[in-house]
């Protein structure tokens, strides 16, 4: 038993002696007090604590405190004092970041112009140099760079001297060289956690492509302080040589930014948003120095409305200047928001519920992050030439046609199969009509995967075509560019059966104004469609008579009740029962909807009149998430009716 | 506040001075800390600052009421009105939103609509830290264990506290009590200790855990399905050495601030990682919280006096319901009931030793076989705890243990950060006591340029990135 070695020090005093005690019961006791549960008693021994501190009574006993004589409070407040204000010298520019970037903090002038003269002091005096040269002999160390510093190398297994030639191919991130998609994600935490992770798994589904993703929590194109992205772009295009540059910025940005000469332009102001753009701008001119095209996402909507305002600011910015750069904006606002436009709490996806935000309001959870990145995947799919691995599943391909009827480009998305075994294979086509105030992006943004496998499984190519949102599908004289019908008919059908190996058969499915559309197209002209469907039609056009477009089009209701039922499907039934009776008609509506009144109507009209059709009311009201929900029963009786023969 | 931040540097300088102005005054020195505290804890956001005040007016009164009562009937039920309040509190905050979803997923599997609200409230941080210090008051005056505080002041301070506040060690309050009744002392006392204990807990926070947390952990949590098994393997040790030194330098920080001002802390690890079984290592590890699991909830339901079995059920309880306080994820709860099984499996090897004729000293090879396991089993188990819910740790556990080739790689300062801070469970306390001869070496007048040096290598080695302390958010 040894006792402890009195320590040489000015301000403890000698610890007490513990008393001696045999070998074995020591080493029981040892053991004993090691155990979680050990529970003292009166064989306790008294002793030092590690830090050389004594425990039990003494420790804590204010006797102790009393017994040692201490240091004055004043040098230890001094030496307090003098390291707060060496360190606020040598770290000067910290401190003024830090106060220029607090909103609060950099409208009082009086602290601005201290943190500044306190900076410039001591840039003269030498503590900043000193703290610069520190700096930059630790930065290699300090910022993570974006991997891939030597292309491949990196990637191979730790202890391989080279890379063996008939091991397995190079992992996926670096690829060959050659691939049609070579993708480069950058941005910050969104990036960086659950939704670019899920957005690279998804990515990697496609043929012929290779992703790299590089993200960071907490920047932007606001702080180059904090991380330049101006200065590691141009290297993370260097080594992986993308062909696309996706880039989501903005959710840091919501700052003051800092210029040359020490300025600071205070967020929303038009020199911001001179500035923001400029930077915006360079990331957009790096990624076409190394020929790569650029598609900025915007932010999304947040839990936050004060961040939200803030975010719709810098979306705002970023959309000019992609678009006047010739870059593609992407516009993801609503994607986490529900069906009125705010943003949601919860999310129901893949059989699981759970909330769409982490605490922070701002940041996705996992299951909300796996929803938006399956739907930017879609909206992706129109913009880059990605062809599913999976051949079982359809190609989105995003066709251009010339219309002069309506004097303007017009698009149209196909659903194409992927190519079987039979190069002559050719498809029939179906078409869906998108509903008002709609385009022909409205079934991708929400179905895109529910129509990519139907087409793909049933060997149909599905074609959503751009109605105009008010075109109603008719043609008018009244309004230029109104020729909706005769761009559709004359104009688009044949463009998909020229370009597209379709068989010269088709159907049409259409929503509300398209459900409409599709019965007076399909009445109208006969032979062209082999089905119709229509999903909560808008059957009665005289239900809608309050309508600007519908009145511009069509004149007012009362004068010309003739031309408003000529396009209306519950008169256009019966002055073509011929050609009613041998279409093939399916009819549903959601028992909440405006328009169930007229689609019953029109389901007791065609009884009345004796022609075959099929109707079905569900619940639901004029909202998509009852159309998701009767979507694939259209889409499974039209594929009946088209693979028939 | 971050305690590595400038603000944090300035509140704490300001503070001081005036504290010492006042020590010779005892109730202004007790309102001003107490009032520093409370504007401590207001710079995050106000209400959880209201919600703190009262929680403490609550527990004092109960305070005040379970010591003048005299009849059993009455003072249980104050005991139960003090379970209720604090628990009650803590559970609406923490686990509203896991009730909610095991709810809303129950609802799921049954096919009814899920139900759409969600609490949104911001946990107040260092709400389990408070409320539980506030329980023990009351529990101990119920036992009759505890000292009543001198006053409501008093009370307020020893939970406000703010080198605790946050994620503070659990104090003893009896203890805690008279060093707050006593007052600090007029000098500065174990200067040296205290500058050691900043110098290397901000060491460990800012440079050590940073690192670790940026280049690696954080990322390969998240998104395990971008590593290989190789690279998770060194972040779920990574991760191990990160929580210990986030936690412990931590720790370190609030200690020695608090004998800047005249108090002590108890420590709140004792080299975690050279523990040779699990009890051990409890007893090394976050030592203030699971002494206070120990006496409030593994002695109250009997301990190890009992049966075995018992003696299993109480562990395994008392462990779960520690891996709950962490959190309301399955992850925690998992990772408590893990460690309540290892427990029970030591405790039965433990008696069956006699059994196996191990008697006297264990010999080297089962320590060293002991110390494996127990490192293995809280390495392994440290991935449900950051992990958080069963899919992701799932996925880690499959990527891990599969040899596949494919991911991205990690730095070399990631394994050298590991190393550091492995090795600093070890030689942690010498070197420490090194700093402290080195520091006494030093004339008293020179001693500030020492510590500006000090401060300067720490901001140098600084990492570009900030990563939030991990324990302020339980």
């Amino acid at each position: 038993m040894v006792p402890p070695r009195p320590r040489r020090s000015s301000t403890t005093s000698l610890p007490p002696k513990p008393r001696s005690i045999s070998e074995v019961k020591r080493a029981e006791l040892e053991r004993r007090r090691n155990s979680w549960w050990f529970e003292p008693d009166a064989t306790t021994i008294t002793e030092l604590d590690p830090d050389g501190l004594p425990v039990g009574m003494a420790a804590d006993d204010t006797r102790y405190f009393r017994a040692v004589p201490g240091l004055p409070m004043r040098q230890v407040i001094f030496g307090l004092w003098v390291v707060v204000a060496a360190l606020s010298f040598y770290g000067a520019r910290d401190l003024q970041s830090a106060v220029v970037h607090d909103e609060g903090l950099s409208q009082r002038a009086w602290l601005l112009s201290l943190v500044n003269g306190l900076t410039s002091a001591s840039e003269l005096l030498g503590p900043a140099k000193l703290r610069d040269l520190i700096d930059a002999g630790l930065a290699p160390i300090k910022q993570k760079a974006p991997a891939l510093e030597d292309g491949g190398a990196s990637v191979v297994e730790a202890g391989q001297a080279e890379p063996d030639p008939g091991a397995a191919p190079l992992p996926a991130n670096v690829g060959t060289g050659t691939e049609r998609n070579r993708i480069l994600i950058v941005g910050a935490s969104s990036i960086q956690f659950y939704m670019g992770a899920e957005l690279e798994r998804r990515l990697e589904q496609y043929q012929s492509t290779v992703t790299h993703r590089f993200g960071k929590l907490g920047t932007g194109l606001a702080r180059p302080d904090t991380f330049d992205w101006l200065t590691h772009l141009p290297k993370l295009l260097e080594n992986f040589k993308p062909t696309v540059v996706i880039a989501q910025f903005g959710g840091n940005d919501g700052q003051p930014l800092e210029v040359e000469g020490g300025k600071v332009l205070a967020f929303g102001t038009d020199e911001w948003k001179t500035e923001y753009a400029r930077r915006v701008r360079k990331v957009i001119d790096l990624a076409s120095a190394a020929k790569a095209k650029t598609i900025m996402l915007g932010m999304q909507i947040t839990r936050l409305p004060k961040h939200s305002a803030k975010l719709k600011v810098v979306n705002e910015v970023t959309q000019k200047t992609a678009e006047a750069a010739g870059a593609i904006y992407v516009d993801t606002w609503e994607l986490a928001a529900d069906e009125e436009g705010n943003s949601r709490a919860t999310i129901v996806y893949g059989g699981k519920s759970g909330q769409m935000y982490l605490g922070d309001g701002v940041h996705y959870g996992r299951l909300g992050a796996t929803f938006v990145a399956e739907k930017l995947s879609w909206r992706l799919e129109r913009l880059l030439p990605l062809v599913p691995k999976d051949r079982a599943l359809a190609r989105a391909m995003v066709m251009d046609v010339e219309s002069v009827v309506l004097a303007d480009t017009s698009h149209y998305l196909a659903f194409v199969p992927q190519p079987g075994d039979n190069p002559a294979e050719r498809f029939p086509v179906l078409y869906l009509l998108h509903g008002a105030d709609g385009a022909w992006t409205d079934f991708s943004d929400r179905a895109h995967a529910t129509l990519q496998a139907f087409a793909g499984a049933n060997r149909i190519i599905v074609v959503t075509p751009d109605g105009t949102p008010n075109g109603w599908y008719l043609d008018s004289s009244k309004v230029p560019g109104a020729s909706v019908e005769t761009y559709f008919m004359k104009e688009l059908i044949p463009d998909v059966d020229a370009r597209l190996p379709t068989a010269k058969r088709r159907s049409v499915i259409g929503l509300s104004m398209g459900g409409n559309g599709a019965i007076v197209l399909g009445l109208k002209y006969p032979g062209i469609f082999e089905a119709v469907s229509s999903m909560s039609g808008a059957v009665d056009l005289s239900k809608a008579d309050k309508r600007p477009a519908l009145i511009a089009r069509l004149g007012p209701y009362a004068e010309n009740k003739a031309a408003w039922e000529e396009h209306s499907a519950i008169h256009m039934v019966r002055a073509r029962r011929q050609q009613a009776m041998a279409l093939p008609l399916y009819l549903t509506v959601g028992s909440e909807d405006v328009w169930a009144p007229p689609n019953r109507a029109l389901h007791a009209v065609l009884d009345e009149l004796q022609v075959p059709h099929e109707f079905k009311e569900s619940p639901g009201g004029h909202a998509w998430s009852h159309w998701l929900e009767v979507l694939p029963g259209h889409l499974d009786w039209q594929a009946k009716r088209l693979k028939s023969r | 506040m971050h305690f590595a931040s400038i603000q944090f540097a300035y509140f704490l300088a300001v503070t001081l001075t005036v504290a010492s102005l006042l020590r010779g005054r005892p109730v202004a020195h007790k309102a001003f800390l107490t009032a520093a505290s409370y504007v401590f804890y207001a710079k995050l956001s106000i209400p959880p600052m209201l919600l703190l005040f009262a929680s403490s007016l609550v527990n004092y009164g109960l305070g005040e009421a379970m010591d003048r009562a005299t009849k059993v009937r009455h003072r249980k039920y104050l005991l139960w009105a003090a379970l209720v309040a604090n628990l009650g509190l803590l559970g609406f905050f923490k686990y509203f939103g896991f009730v909610a979803q095991t709810a809303r997923d129950v609802a799921m599997v049954l096919g009814l609509k899920p139900n759409e609200t969600v609490l949104e409230l911001g946990l107040p941080l260092g709400i389990s830290f408070f409320t539980f210090q506030g329980l023990a008051y009351v529990v101990d005056l119920y036992r009759h264990q505890g000292k009543k505080a001198q006053s409501l002041l008093d009370f307020l301070l020893l939970i406000a506290f703010f080198p605790k506040l946050l994620a503070g060690p659990l104090v003893k309050s009896k203890r805690f009590l008279k060093q707050i009744a006593d007052g600090p002392p007029e000098g500065m006392v174990d200067l040296p200790q205290a500058v050691s204990l900043i110098a290397s807990g901000l060491f460990k926070k800012v440079v050590l855990a940073t690192v670790l947390a940026t280049r690696l952990v954080d990322d390969a949590f998240v998104a395990p399905e971008n590593y290989s098994g190789g690279a998770l393997f060194v972040a779920a040790i990574a991760y191990t050495v990160e929580l210990y030194c986030d936690f412990s330098g931590y720790t370190d920080v609030a200690r020695g601030i608090a004998l800047f001002f005249g108090y002590r802390l108890p420590d709140n690890f004792n080299s975690p990682y050279s523990a040779t079984d699990p009890g051990m290592f409890w007893n090394r590890w976050h030592i203030s919280f699971s002494k206070w699991l120990r006496e409030y909830i593994y002695f109250p339901m009997g301990g190890s006096k009992g049966s075995l079995p018992r003696t299993f059920l109480n562990l395994f309880v008392t462990f779960t319901i520690c891996g709950l306080w962490h959190g309301a994820t399955w992850g925690y709860i998992l990772w408590g009931a893990l460690h309540g099984v290892v427990l029970c499996i030591h405790k039965a090897v433990r008696n069956a030793r006699p059994a196996l004729g191990l008697v006297g000293r264990e010999p080297w090879w089962w320590l060293g076989l002991g110390w494996f396991l127990t490192f293995t089993v809280v390495v392994l188990s440290r991935v449900l705890f950051k992990a958080g819910d069963l899919e992701t740790a799932g996925v880690y556990f499959v990527r891990m243990f599969s040899v596949s080739a494919v991911g991205q790689g990690f730095d070399g300062w990631v394994v050298l950060a590991t190393i550091i801070g492995f090795a600093l469970n070890f030689v942690g306390r010498p070197l420490r006591r090194w700093f402290i001869q080195l520091h006494e070496r030093i004339p008293t007048r020179f001693r500030p340029l020492f510590w500006v040096a000090v401060g300067m290598a720490i901001l140098a080695l600084q990492p570009g990135d900030i990563a939030p302390y991990i324990y302020f958010q339980f």
